[in-house]
């Protein structure tokens, strides 16, 4: 199984519905679409990690390239998950520090954007 | 892919990035066997044993090396031991553990170098022999957490 995206709007936010497998061989498509989406224009995206099966840290590290994007940009970046299994992967690597979690999309799209945190280049 | 001796189940797979989700199914499937591991403890090692596999075959495409990466799991007493070996050119797994705080500015620069630490936070128990010629990860993981 690879991985699925799916795009869909909740104005102002965009959210890539992400299913299946988040590994190495799917981060790079994930990492395709959020370029693609900053590319175009987007600063408040959301991943919804519910059909999600599977994340490594390669998953993790195509999630936190995301992150980094948005914010060299003014943007922010929000997560769906309700799964305990693949929020342990992200706490493992204390990567829900510096992510917001949300049980669900509208959660997300009511939230007020995290402090965003200066980025290197 | 070999066959099933005793209780040790053994896979050599091609250094191909599609195979790792073999090796999480076969491993994960072994693992749920008689005496199985609870359904937490199995997600643990797909997790480590992705990680583990992922490097391997990444050491051998950075090589050159087109020998498989062999993958060795064994059940017994409760537990599940595995064991991915490389030939590829070794690294310093205590340097690539210098781990930086996640909310700093330098954490965020980083989509890479998570995948030791964790290895080591999923199994009860890790080593990682590395030398010149090939890496050996070893992972056990006990029956409940």
């Amino acid at each position: 199984m690879s991985v699925t995206i799916r795009r869909s709007e909740r104005p102002p936010w965009t959210v890539l519905s992400v299913g299946g497998e988040l590994d190495v061989v799917g981060a790079p498509d994930l990492r395709q679409a959020v370029v693609k989406e900053v590319v175009d224009g987007c600063r408040g995206l959301i991943i919804d990690l519910s059909e999600l099966d599977f994340v490594d840290s390669f998953g993790m590290g195509a999630i936190v390239g995301a992150l980094k994007r948005l914010r060299q940009r003014g943007g922010e970046l929000a997560l769906v998950c309700r799964s305990r299994r693949i929020r342990r992967v992200f706490e493992i690597c204390d990567l829900d520090r510096i992510i917001a979690f949300h049980d669900s999309i509208d959660s997300a799209v009511g939230s007020q954007p995290m402090p965003s945190a200066p980025v290197t280049p | 892919m070999s066959g099933v001796v005793n209780r040790t189940i053994e896979i050599e797979i091609p250094p191909r990035p599609d195979y790792v989700s073999l090796v999480r199914v076969v491993v994960a499937a072994a693992a749920e066997l008689d005496p199985s591991l609870e359904p937490p403890r199995v997600d643990d090692l797909r997790v480590a044993v992705s990680e583990a596999t992922t490097n391997a075959i990444q050491a051998h495409i950075r090589s050159g090396c087109t020998r498989p990466v062999r993958v060795s799991c064994q059940r017994s007493g409760g537990q599940v031991s595995v064991v991915v070996s490389d030939e590829g050119p070794g690294f310093d797994a205590d340097a690539r553990l210098q781990a930086t705080p996640s909310d700093t500015p330098v954490r965020l620069g980083r989509e890479s170098g998570m995948g030791i630490s964790i290895m080591r936070a999923l199994a009860d128990e890790s080593s990682i022999d590395s030398g010149p010629h090939g890496t050996d990860v070893h992972l056990r993981f006990e029956r409940t957490l």
